[in-house]
């Protein structure tokens, strides 16, 4: 142990040196080293976990030297924990948000990935090593409590890698499709094989060693307990490598099949809850058969075929149903926030480059539209989950089948083919938005309110995603001068609507003075992009302009709930609603109390 | 080949610390401690 702890001392500083090596500076070597240790938290966390080591190769000097007993090791037990749970301060776990439950996670198998790992070659030298005549009797009750603790051991290695995995990777296709997944595929492989050794110890050969008949039996136990180290070695190396490669959920994903299984995007086609639910009942049967195999309770090996049979069965009768087209780019993250100055940018990139095919309002009934074969997609329906961001960024590049659609690769920079995208999103849910009425329908958050950014007319700069988790936001577009008499009346209302956990953003639709003297913010900056958007909302069951003729109404309030979501709407055209305040403060009060059922609808792009 | 051996040298410096903090937790669950893996 002594010597494994000069050694990781001495490691450390090759760990320093490739840290320093890695700086790309014009900078000497001892001043990039210098610099790394003092100035970054890689130094810190370098200098701590050290001065930890030389801790414990000191307590364990004091122990070699002190009288005999297993007590004098205890300092350099709880030094060497230490040492491994301060290992993930300086990974990938301290870049989260709020960092503490994930470096406590990761604390936690790296610490129990020490004692059940770290253990196995003691364990090996200690009972494998057992010739003497009695002493199995001992090995047989270290090795009983080891195998005990193991258990718990692995199921908190399983249970913090789990949450581990599912942080850093996010979404399944990462696994398939980065560095980053194929990596932890492989771990969890090792760790499969590591388990089936396990399995043998505790089941097979530990009974053994405690019966009467247990010739050899330790020697056998040694050395399947030191396989299962050098399988687990390998393992700790591929962590290692983890630990270095950029997490799946930073990566970008580039998707290698032609299709992808998704649920969600196939759930309300026909048929595919039958064949979904089918699936699964034949994959439970399989799962009863292999068990009962496992139990010794039916043949086997017929019951494995039957098994592998029934699974077969179940893949082949639910995954079609469940199969979408896929490409290259369907996991791909929009590189352009979903904001107002993103959808009007779209907005005039779709009158030039789609107008022609698409229509002005988007129905597919463009001039151009008439010559071709397959009819342009109506582009006001509702974008359902079976077309991804990354799907639509796709089209837009590459185009769809010759005669069509063209690629716009050539015409459009990644960022504009976004900007359309934003656009398009809004365009379609503006369509399904005429259903928003002044009254909230409690616990249905459905339509995200696009972020923008503006400057007040007394220079105060914000967005509205300021708001939040803080307040309920009344968004009052108004020509200049149409409306100043509500405003008047919203100017009273003020301090009451703030106490009840609202806020008053103002937005002028056209270019006149914007109103001033009033005591909530008025957009000076930002509003014509943020009106344009918006004005996409206006759509009603009475009145949905399905041609755009007058697409900007001189009125409009939206009730934006406290976690994004556009959630109630007056137009003073289509009745008295909000004129009556004390309904305006009951909408407010509603969405006050309101928790989260969303999650914000940035991250939530279909 | 420096990625190997950088991959190497990291992975040996964990597995030190694990192999430490490990045997130290046999030395505590063997009923009779062996002095050999203080060394």
């Amino acid at each position: 142990m002594l010597l494994l702890s000069v050694g990781g001392l001495i490691l450390g500083f090759g760990v320093l040196g490739l840290q320093v090596f890695a700086v790309e500076s014009a900078a000497p070597w001892h001043t990039v080293a210098r610099r790394l240790l003092l100035e970054s938290r890689f130094g810190a966390v370098w200098m701590a976990r050290e001065a930890l080591t030389l801790g414990v190769c000191l307590a364990l000097v004091v122990a070699l030297l002190g009288p005999a007993g297993t007590v004098a090791t205890v300092p350099a037990m709880l030094l060497s924990g230490v040492a491994l749970a301060a290992a993930p301060l300086s990974g990938h776990s301290a870049a989260e948000e709020p960092a503490w439950p994930m470096l406590t996670v990761h604390g936690v198998h790296l610490v129990a990935a020490g004692a059940w790992w770290g253990a196995l070659p003691a364990l090996a030298t200690f009972v494998g090593g057992t010739r003497v005549q009695g002493a199995t009797a001992v090995a047989a009750e270290l090795f009983q409590r080891f195998s005990s603790a193991a258990i718990g051991l692995m199921a908190a290695i399983v249970g913090s890698g789990l949450l581990l995995g599912v942080t850093h990777v996010e979404r399944w296709p990462a696994l398939l499709a980065t560095d980053y997944g194929h990596l932890l595929l492989l771990k969890v492989l090792l760790l499969l094989g590591v388990l089936v050794m396990a399995a043998k110890l505790r089941w097979r050969l530990l009974p053994a060693l405690t019966s009467e008949y247990n010739d050899g039996v330790t020697k056998d136990i040694g050395r399947w307990v030191f396989a299962e180290f050098l399988v687990a070695g390998v393992l700790v190396l591929v962590a290692t490598q983890l630990g270095q490669t950029v997490p799946a959920r930073h990566d970008a994903i580039e998707w290698w099949a032609p299709f992808r299984f998704s649920i969600d995007a196939t759930w309300d086609l026909e048929s595919t809850a039958l064949r979904a639910w089918s699936g699964a009942a034949l994959a439970l049967l399989a799962a009863a058969l292999a068990g009962l195999a496992a139990l010794g309770r039916v043949r086997r090996r017929r019951a494995l075929a039957g098994a592998t049979a029934l699974l077969a069965s179940a893949a082949a009768v639910a995954l079609p149903a469940i199969t979408v087209q896929a490409f290259p780019d369907t996991y791909r993250k929009p590189s352009v926030p979903y904001q107002t100055i993103s959808v009007a940018a779209g907005a005039d990139l779709f009158a030039v480059h789609c107008n022609g095919c698409h229509g002005r309002s988007g129905h597919g009934d463009g001039p151009q539209a008439k010559g071709l074969a397959l009819p342009p997609a109506d582009l006001t329906e509702p974008h359902t989950a079976l077309h991804t961001a990354g799907d639509i960024f796709w089209w837009l590049t590459h185009g769809k089948p010759p005669g069509v659609m063209p690629g716009l690769e050539d015409r459009l920079s990644e960022d504009d083919r976004w900007d359309l995208i934003n656009f398009l999103r809004t365009l379609s849910s503006g369509y399904q938005a005429r259903v928003i009425a002044e009254r909230v329908v409690p616990g249905r958050p459905w339509l995200p309110a696009v972020d923008f950014s503006y400057v007040t007319a007394d220079g105060r700069a914000g967005t509205l995603k300021d708001f939040r988790e803080s307040s309920v936001v009344l968004l009052v577009f108004l020509r200049a001068g149409v409306a100043q008499p509500r405003l008047t009346h919203l100017a009273d209302l003020y301090p009451r609507l703030r106490s009840a956990g609202g806020e008053i953003l103002a937005v002028p639709v056209d270019d006149g003075a914007p109103p001033s003297g009033l005591p909530f913010p008025v957009v000076a900056e930002g509003a014509t992009e943020t009106a344009r958007t918006y004005a996409l909302l206006r759509r009603t069951l009475s009145n949905l302009d399905a041609r755009d003729q007058q697409p900007m109404p001189e009125h409009m309030e939206l009730l934006v709930d406290r976690f994004g979501y556009v959630r109630a709407r007056w137009l003073p055209a289509e009745g008295e609603g909000w004129r009556d305040l004390e309904s305006l403060l009951q909408q407010i009060a509603l969405l006050v109390r309101e928790p989260e059922i969303l999650p914000p609808p940035d991250d939530h792009v279909h | 080949m420096i990625e190997g051996l950088g991959l190497l040298v990291r992975g040996l410096h964990t597995a030190c610390a694990l192999l430490v903090f490990g045997s130290l937790i046999v030395l505590h669950l063997a009923p009779q401690a062996d002095p050999r893996l203080l060394r």
